[in-house]
C-alpha cells in the first residue's frame, strides 16, 4: 500500500517538476508499478554502463573523472544513476527529445551534474518580500516598511530554523564534550611536520660541499628525523597546499645517486605526513566514535612504524646503516604506510562522512585488496577495529533494543518525540515506520543485506521492553548460548547466520508477547463478531431497541442513551460470553458512508504525506441533518501492543466496513418491516389488487437486492478472507508478516466488497437509499388493501432501482473482465442469477 | 432476550412432532432431558433463548404450549424422560377428554368454548418474552384436533398480537388413498383456508412424501411414527438453526420468510433435507460436498412433499424463490460453485418475473452433536408446484360434497349451525382454488399485472401498469 502512495507522489512530483500539470499521475501510476524492476547493482553492470557512456561521449576523460570523484562522496546513489543514463543513451529517440527540449541559451553541459550546492530552505508559506530596485529612492515611510517587513520574514526564517533545529535535535542529541582551546592553539602538539621549519632562517652549507660518505651521514640523519615528522636543515617539508600531498625540499648539491634514493624514499614521508594528519583530525570527538577507532588502529600501527625508525637509528649510531640498507628495510614500511595513507586519503576526500558510511569506504577498500594478500589483511584489521564501536551500537540494538549513538553514527536513527500513544489517535503506522529507521547513508555496505532484519529485531525488542517484559533475561535465555560479540567479517554470510539468529529470537519473543500474552487472534476474533457483524444477532437486537433514536438526525441522537442500548444488547445477545465486549463502543460520526469513501477516494495527492500514510488522515465534512442509521460506527479498544496491529489505520478500515454492512442491515429491516406491516393486506381473495402485487413484487426484488449483496460480502468476501487470514496467522513467523498479511487482508475486504470504486460506491448507495425510501413508502400505506392508486408511484420507484441495477450490472461486468481473479462476478450471479436484469 | 419464539404442539400430530422437535434442540443446545445445560457446554456459540427460558434455577423450559383434546398423547410425554422438560402450567388438556373424533368443526368449536384458558397461557408466555418474533403451530391438517382448534388459533392469534409472525408445520394427510378418516377432505379444505388466510409460512410436510422417503430412501419397510416425526423434528430444527446459531446473516424470522415469500398469498413452502439417516442406519460410507448436497435437495425424491404430476402441459410450474440452509463446515466458495453449476445445468426453472431468488444460508452445526456428515443441507422453496397438492384436496372434496356425503357430522357443530347451505365450506373451498389461481398464475410472465378480479391475465390495464411492466426492457 505505502508503496503504491509513494510511487505516485513521486510521479505527481515528477509531473510537476516537468510542469505538465495537466497531465493526472493515476494514469501512469498502474504502468509504473507493473513495469517495475528491481535494479541490483553489479560491478559488471557498472562497466558496461560506463562504457556505453564513455562511448557516446566526446569528454570521456573528464566524465571518468567525475565518476570516480562522485563515486568516493556519494557510492550508492551513483551507480543507479548511471545505469538510468546509460539505458538513456541507448534510445535514441528519447536523446533526441532531451537534445530539442533544452532550452538553445545554456551551455552544454558534462552529462552529470552534482548539486552540491546546500539550498537555502525557505520555508513554504513565508513570501520573500520583494525589494524595490536599488537606485529608486525611498521615501521614509517605505524605508519603514521595508523594514518591518524585512523583520517580520527574517523572523519567520528564525522561527523556522528553530523548529528544525529542534526536530533535528528531537532526533540525535549531539553533544560533544569540552575541548581546551589550547588543544588548538599549540602548533607543536602533532607529530606531523610544522611549517615554517626551525631552521630555515639559517641557510645550511651547501651538502655538496662535502664528502660522499659525509653526505650519507648527515642525509641519514636527517632523514630518519624526517621520518619520525621533525625537519631537517637540508631536509624539510614544504608548505602544504589546499588537497595536495606534503613535498619536500631537498638539498639540491647533494650526489645525484643518494639523491634518486633519497626520492624513492621520500613517499613514506608523504604518507606518514597524511596519516598524523588524519590520525589527529579524526580523533576529535565531532567526527565519531567509529573514526576514533579507525585513527587509534592507525596510531597503532604508526607506532610501530616509528619502532622500526627507532631500530634504524640504532643502526646509524653503530655505523651500520647505509641508505640503501634503509630502503632495504624499510620495504615492508612502506607498504603499510602507502595503505594507510590510501585509506586516510579516501575517507577525507569523501568529506562529511562518518560512522556506518565510513564503513562502507572501508569494507570497499577491503574488497578491493583481496589480491594483495598483506595488503588485505592489515585492510582487515584496520576495519575490524573501526568496526568495533559501531558493533557495539549493533550489539546493543540486537540485544536490548535501545539505541545509544551520541554522534549519529548507526544505521538506526531514534526518533523520541513519537511514542506509542500516537498509534491510538493517529490514522497510519506512523510509530511503527517512524520511531525508528535505518538511514541509509549510515548503513554500512556489507550489512546491507541484513539492514531490513537488523531494523526489525530491534523494533521487536523495543516493543517487549516497552511492554514491562524483561528483555536482559531474555538474553539469556537458557536455550541459546550468550551471543559472542559480533565483529567485521568480509564475508555477508556471516551477517546472515549471526543476525538470523538475533532475529529469530526477537520476533519469537514479540509474537508470543502478541499471541500468546495479549491474545490477538482472540482480539481479532471479538473485531470480526462486531464489525464484520458475523454474529447478527446483537445487531437484529440492537436495532429493534434503538429504532426510535436511529431515525433522529444525527444531532438529535443523545449518545449515551446509544450506548446504554448497545450496552444492553450486547448483554442479552450471544456476545454476552465474548470477554472482550467492555472493549466496544459506539459512537455517532457527523458525515454518512458516502461522504466519507468520496473523500477518501478523492484525496489529492500533494495530501498524501510522503507517501506513507494513507489519506484516511483528515476527515470529510459534516453534516448534523443526517439520520442516526447512517451515522453510527463502532469503536474498539486497543492497548499497547495490540496498537501495533490493530491500530488507528486498521479499525477505521473496519468502520468503513461495518458501517456499510449496518447500513445494508438496515435497509434489510426496513424492507422486510414493510412486508410485515403490509402482508395482512394481500390476503383475502378480495383484497388482492394489481397495486398489491406489484409493489409487493418491487419489495421482493429490493430484499433480493440487500440480501445478495449482503451474502456477497458475508460468505464471499469477509468469510473467505477472514479464513485466509486466520490460516496464514497460525503459521506466522513474524511480527511485520503480522502487520502485512492483517492490512493486506482489509485491503482485499475493501476492494472487494467494492468499497473503493467510485462509480461502484455510489451506484450501491443510490439502490440502498432507493430501497429504503421504498421500504418507508410502504410502511405508510395506512390503507386496509393495497389500492391501485400506488402504481405510478411504485413505477417510478421500479424504473430508478432497474436502471441504477442494471448499470451496477453492467460496471462490474467490466470490472471483473478487467481484473479476473477477484470476486466480482460473483457478485454478478449473486445479483442476477438468472439474467433477468440482463437478459431483457 | 431479544427475537423469540412460541411453539405451540396441537393435537396428536403436533405434540408427536413436538416432541421429537424439543429432544432435536435440547441435544442440539447440550441440555439434558431435565432442562439442566451439560458441563461440556462451551458458551458464545449458540442461543438458546429463542426456544427456551430460563426459570430461577437457571434449568432451561421450552417456550411451548401442548394443547389436546384428549389426554392419550399428552400423558406418554409426561411420562417420557423428557416429561420434566415443560412448564406444566403450559399443558393443557381439554376436561371434557373425548377428543374431537377427527371433526373439525368438533375441534373448532372446543377451542372457540376453551379460548379464554388457552390465551391465557399463550398471554402468560408472551409476556414473558421481550421482543416476540413469532408463533410456530405443529399440527396436522387431517384430524380433528390438530385442524380444528389450529384453525380457531390462526384466526384469533393474528388480531391478538398482530405484531408477530405466524409460522406452521402443517402436516398433510396421505392424499392418494382416503386413509381411516373418511371426513379427512373436509378437514382439509377447511383448514387450508386458515392457512392461506392467516398464516405467514406454512411449510407444508406431506405423510405421503415422508412414507416414501422413509421406505425409499431410507428403507424401513414400515416405517414408525417415530420415524417419520424424527424426520419433520430434522427440518424443523434445520430450518431454525439461523436463528439459534448467529451468523452473518438471516438471524431473525422475518429475514428468512420475507425472502421466500414475495407476495403474502404464496406462503406455501416445501422442504427438502439431505442427507437423511435415522439412528437405525449407520452413516454410508460417502463424501459429502457443498454441490452434492445443493444438487440433491432440488431432486424430488428429496422433497417431502409430493406434487402430483400436472396434466396440463401448459402450465409450467416454477421456483419462486429457494432458500438452502446449509449446515456444517463449508467453504463459502464452493457454494459459489455450486450455484453455478446449477445454473448451468438449469437444474431450477424459476419464474420469469422477476430476479431468480436462490438464497444460501450457512449456518453452523451443533457443536455437541456427533454428526455422521460433514455437511447437511436443507431446502426451503416456494413453488408453484404445490398448488397440485390444493388442487387434488379440492377434487377429493368436491367428490365428498358433491354427494353431500358425511355433512350432517359437521352440521352439528355451531360454526355451521346457522348455516344450512354449509357456505363456508363452499367458501373455503373457493378460497382453495383462488389460491390454486394464483400459484398458476405466477407462472406466467404477466403475474404482475395480475388482477384476480378479472381472473387472470395481461388484459389491457391502466398505463401505469404497461409502463411498469415494459420498463424493465
Amino acid at each position: 500500500m505505502s508503496h503504491e502512495f509513494k510511487i505516485h507522489h513521486l510521479t505527481s512530483q515528477l509531473l510537476q517538476l516537468l510542469q505538465l500539470r495537466h497531465l493526472s499521475p493515476d494514469t501512469y501510476n498502474d504502468t509504473l508499478i507493473s513495469h517495475m524492476t528491481p535494479y541490483v547493482t553489479t560491478q559488471i553492470s557498472v562497466h558496461t554502463s560506463l562504457r556505453k557512456i564513455s562511448e557516446h561521449s566526446s569528454k570521456r576523460e573528464e566524465f571518468l573523472q567525475r565518476y570516480s570523484t562522485l563515486k568516493i562522496k556519494q557510492p550508492r546513489e551513483l551507480d543507479p544513476l548511471v545505469y538510468l543514463l546509460a539505458k538513456l543513451t541507448e534510445d535514441p529517440k528519447l536523446c533526441d527529445f532531451i537534445r530539442r527540449r533544452r532550452p538553445p541559451s545554456q551551455t552544454p553541459r558534462v552529462p552529470v551534474q552534482v548539486t552540491d550546492i546546500e539550498q537555502i530552505d525557505v520555508p513554504v508559506g513565508v513570501a520573500i518580500p520583494e525589494l524595490p530596485p536599488q537606485d529608486t529612492k525611498l521615501t521614509h515611510r517605505q524605508l519603514e516598511l521595508l523594514k518591518n517587513q524585512l523583520s517580520s520574514f527574517t523572523s519567520k526564517m528564525e522561527e523556522a530554523d528553530k523548529k528544525k533545529k529542534q526536530r533535528k535535535e528531537g532526533r540525535v542529541t549531539r553533544e560533544f564534550p569540552y575541548v581546551p582551546p589550547w588543544v588548538k592553539d599549540r602548533v607543536y602538539l602533532t607529530s606531523d611536520y610544522v611549517y615554517p621549519p626551525l631552521h630555515s632562517k639559517l641557510p645550511p652549507d651547501p651538502l655538496g660541499g662535502h664528502p660522499l660518505s659525509a653526505q650519507q651521514e648527515i642525509i641519514m640523519n636527517e632523514l630518519l628525523n624526517l621520518m619520525q615528522g621533525i625537519n631537517g636543515r637540508y631536509l624539510f617539508a614544504k608548505q602544504l597546499k589546499e588537497d595536495q600531498k606534503r613535498a619536500f625540499t631537498l638539498d639540491r648539491t647533494l650526489d645525484t645517486s643518494l639523491q634518486s634514493l633519497l626520492h624513492r624514499l621520500l613517499p613514506l614521508c608523504t604518507h606518514y605526513s597524511l596519516i598524523c594528519r588524519f590520525i589527529e583530525e579524526h580523533s576529535k570527538f565531532t567526527h565519531g566514535t567509529v573514526h576514533q577507532a579507525l585513527s587509534a588502529s592507525m596510531r597503532g600501527l604508526v607506532r610501530e612504524y616509528l619502532l622500526v625508525v627507532a631500530q634504524l637509528e640504532t643502526q646509524l649510531k653503530r655505523k651500520e646503516l647505509t641508505l640503501q640498507k634503509i630502503w632495504y628495510y624499510l620495504q615492508p614500511c612502506m607498504h603499510t604506510l602507502e595503505l594507510l595513507a590510501h585509506i586516510a586519503d579516501t575517507i577525507s576526500r569523501a568529506r562529511h562522512c562518518h560512522g556506518g558510511r565510513t564503513l562502507s569506504l572501508l569494507h570497499d577498500i577491503t574488497s578491493s585488496l583481496l589480491g594483495d594478500k598483506d595488503g588485505h589483511k592489515l585492510s582487515l584489521y584496520v576495519t575490524k577495529c573501526a568496526c568495533s564501536p559501531f558493533f557495539r551500537m549493533l550489539d546493543e540494538w540486537l540485544v536490548k533494543g535501545e539505541v545509544s549513538d551520541p554522534y549519529g553514527e548507526f544505521m538506526i536513527s531514534e526518533d523520541r518525540e513519537i511514542d506509542t500513544l500516537s498509534l491510538r489517535e493517529e490514522y497510519n503506522d506512523y510509530y511503527w515506520e517512524r520511531r525508528y529507521t535505518a538511514s541509509q547513508e549510515n548503513l554500512p555496505v556489507f550489512l546491507e543485506v541484513v539492514a531490513e532484519k537488523i531494523l526489525q529485531t530491534g523494533k521487536y525488542l523495543n516493543v517487549v521492553r516497552t511492554c514491562g517484559q524483561d528483555i536482559e533475561s531474555l538474553a539469556n535465555l537458557p536455550s541459546s548460548e550468550p551471543p559472542a560479540q559480533l565483529e567485521y567479517n568480509p564475508n555477508e554470510r556471516y551477517y546472515i547466520e549471526r543476525i538470523g539468529v538475533a532475529y529469530g529470537r526477537a520476533s519469537s519473543q514479540v509474537l508470543k508477547l502478541l499471541i500468546t500474552d495479549n491474545h490477538l487472534l482472540q482480539h481479532l476474533t471479538s473485531i470480526k463478531h462486531y464489525f464484520l457483524i458475523d454474529q447478527g444477532d446483537l445487531f437484529v437486537h440492537f436495532m429493534d431497541i434503538a429504532e426510535d433514536e436511529l431515525q433522529k438526525p444525527v444531532s438529535m441522537i443523545p449518545l449515551s442513551r446509544l450506548e446504554s442500548l448497545m450496552e444492553l444488547a450486547l448483554r442479552t445477545s450471544i456476545a454476552n460470553s465474548d470477554p472482550y465486549k467492555d472493549n466496544l463502543s459506539i459512537k455517532l460520526e457527523p458525515y454518512n458512508l458516502k461522504m466519507f469513501l468520496r473523500h477518501v477516494i478523492s484525496v489529492q495527492p500533494e495530501q498524501v504525506e510522503h507517501g506513507i500514510s494513507p489519506p484516511l488522515v483528515t476527515r470529510p465534512p459534516s453534516s448534523t441533518a443526517l439520520p442516526g442509521y447512517e451515522c453510527v460506527s463502532l469503536d474498539y479498544e486497543v492497548k499497547w501492543p495490540l496498537s501495533l496491529v490493530l491500530n488507528r489505520r486498521s479499525i477505521t478500515r473496519y468502520q468503513l466496513l461495518f458501517r456499510h454492512l449496518f447500513f445494508c442491515k438496515y435497509v434489510e429491516r426496513e424492507l422486510t418491516l414493510a412486508w410485515k406491516d403490509n402482508k395482512n393486506k394481500q390476503r383475502s381473495p378480495t383484497a388482492i389488487t394489481p397495486g398489491g402485487v406489484a409493489s409487493f413484487a418491487l419489495l421482493q426484488r429490493m430484499l433480493n437486492f440487500v440480501q445478495g449483496l449482503q451474502y456477497y460480502m458475508c460468505y464471499e468476501v469477509l468469510e473467505p478472507n477472514c479464513r485466509h487470514l486466520e490460516s496464514k496467522l497460525a503459521r506466522v513467523v513474524t511480527i511485520d508478516e503480522v502487520l502485512a498479511l492483517h492490512t493486506d487482508f482489509l485491503d482485499r475486504c475493501l476492494k472487494d466488497c467494492l468499497l473503493t470504486n467510485r462509480e461502484v460506491v455510489e451506484l450501491t448507495n443510490h439502490l440502498l437509499q432507493c430501497s429504503l425510501t421504498y421500504g418507508n413508502f410502504m410502511q405508510e400505506l395506512s390503507s386496509n388493501a393495497i389500492s391501485n392508486d400506488v402504481l405510478p408511484e411504485v413505477a417510478k420507484y421500479e424504473r430508478n432501482f432497474t436502471r441504477d441495477l442494471s448499470s451496477l450490472l453492467s460496471i462490474l461486468n467490466e470490472m471483473s473482465k478487467v481484473e479476473s481473479e477477484r470476486a466480482w462476478s460473483h457478485m454478478i450471479t449473486r445479483l442476477d442469477y438468472n439474467s433477468f436484469y440482463t437478459v431483457a | 432476550m431479544p427475537r423469540e419464539i412460541i411453539t405451540l404442539q396441537l393435537g396428536q400430530c403436533g405434540n408427536q412432532i413436538g416432541m421429537e422437535f424439543w429432544k432435536q434442540l435440547c441435544a442440539e443446545h447440550g441440555i439434558s432431558p431435565d432442562g439442566i445445560l451439560q458441563d461440556s457446554v462451551v458458551e458464545g456459540l449458540d442461543r438458546k433463548d429463542v426456544f427456551f427460558y430460563q426459570a430461577d434455577d437457571e434449568h432451561y423450559i421450552p417456550r411451548a404450549v401442548l394443547l389436546d383434546l384428549e389426554p392419550r398423547v399428552i400423558n406418554t410425554i409426561q411420562t417420557s424422560t423428557y416429561g420434566k422438560l415443560y412448564n406444566p402450567e403450559n399443558i393443557y388438556i381439554s376436561e371434557h377428554g373425548g377428543g374431537a373424533g377427527n371433526n373439525w368443526g368438533s375441534g373448532y368449536s372446543q377451542a372457540d368454548k376453551l379460548s379464554e384458558s388457552i390465551f391465557d397461557i399463550l398471554d402468560r408466555e408472551a409476556d414473558n418474552s421481550d421482543s416476540l418474533e413469532g408463533f410456530v403451530i405443529c399440527h396436522s391438517i387431517s384430524g380433528g384436533t390438530g385442524s380444528g382448534v389450529g384453525s380457531y388459533l390462526l384466526e384469533r392469534i393474528g388480531d391478538r398480537y398482530p405484531k408477530t409472525l405466524v409460522q406452521t408445520y402443517s402436516v398433510f394427510p396421505n392424499i392418494g388413498s382416503l386413509g381411516d378418516v373418511v371426513v379427512q377432505p373436509y378437514n382439509s379444505i377447511l383448514t387450508l383456508k386458515r392457512l392461506s388466510l392467516n398464516a405467514d409460512s406454512v411449510v407444508i410436510l406431506d405423510n405421503t412424501a415422508l412414507n416414501s422417503i422413509a421406505a425409499e430412501r431410507l428403507r424401513i419397510p414400515n416405517p414408525t411414527f417415530s420415524q417419520i416425526n424424527q424426520l419433520v423434528s430434522t427440518i424443523m430444527a434445520a430450518s431454525t438453526s439461523t436463528l439459534r446459531y448467529p451468523g452473518y446473516m438471516n438471524n431473525d424470522l422475518i429475514g428468512l420468510i420475507a425472502s421466500l415469500i414475495p407476495t403474502p398469498q404464496l406462503h406455501f413452502l416445501m422442504t427438502g433435507y439431505t442427507p437423511l439417516t435415522t439412528e437405525s442406519q449407520v452413516a454410508s460410507i460417502r463424501k459429502t460436498t457443498v454441490l452434492d448436497v445443493m444438487r440433491r435437495l432440488l431432486q424430488p425424491k428429496n422433497i417431502m412433499v409430493s406434487t402430483p404430476k400436472e396434466r396440463h402441459e401448459d402450465i409450467r410450474h416454477c421456483y419462486i424463490s429457494i432458500l438452502n440452509i446449509i449446515q456444517g463446515e463449508v467453504d463459502p466458495t464452493q457454494v459459489h460453485k455450486s450455484l453455478q453449476r446449477i445454473r448451468e445445468r438449469k437444474l431450477a426453472q424459476f419464474i420469469p418475473w422477476g430476479p431468480a431468488s436462490i438464497q444460501v444460508a450457512l449456518s453452523k452445526k451443533p457443536p455437541h452433536m456427533q454428526s455422521a456428515h460433514r455437511v447437511s443441507g436443507l431446502m426451503l422453496a416456494n413453488h408453484t408446484g404445490i398448488s397440485t397438492l390444493f388442487k387434488t384436496a379440492c377434487n377429493q372434496f368436491d367428490k365428498l360434497f358433491s354427494r353431500k356425503a358425511f355433512v350432517e357430522q359437521f352440521k352439528k357443530f355451531e360454526i355451521f349451525s346457522n348455516d344450512s347451505e354449509l357456505s363456508e365450506m363452499i367458501n373455503s373451498k373457493e378460497v382453495v382454488m383462488r389460491l390454486v389461481e394464483e400459484y398458476q398464475a405466477a407462472t406466467r410472465p404477466d403475474y404482475i399485472t395480475w388482477d384476480p378480479s378479472r381472473g387472470g391475465g395481461s388484459s389491457s390495464a391502466a398505463g401505469g401498469l404497461e409502463k411498469f411492466d415494459s420498463s424493465r426492457r
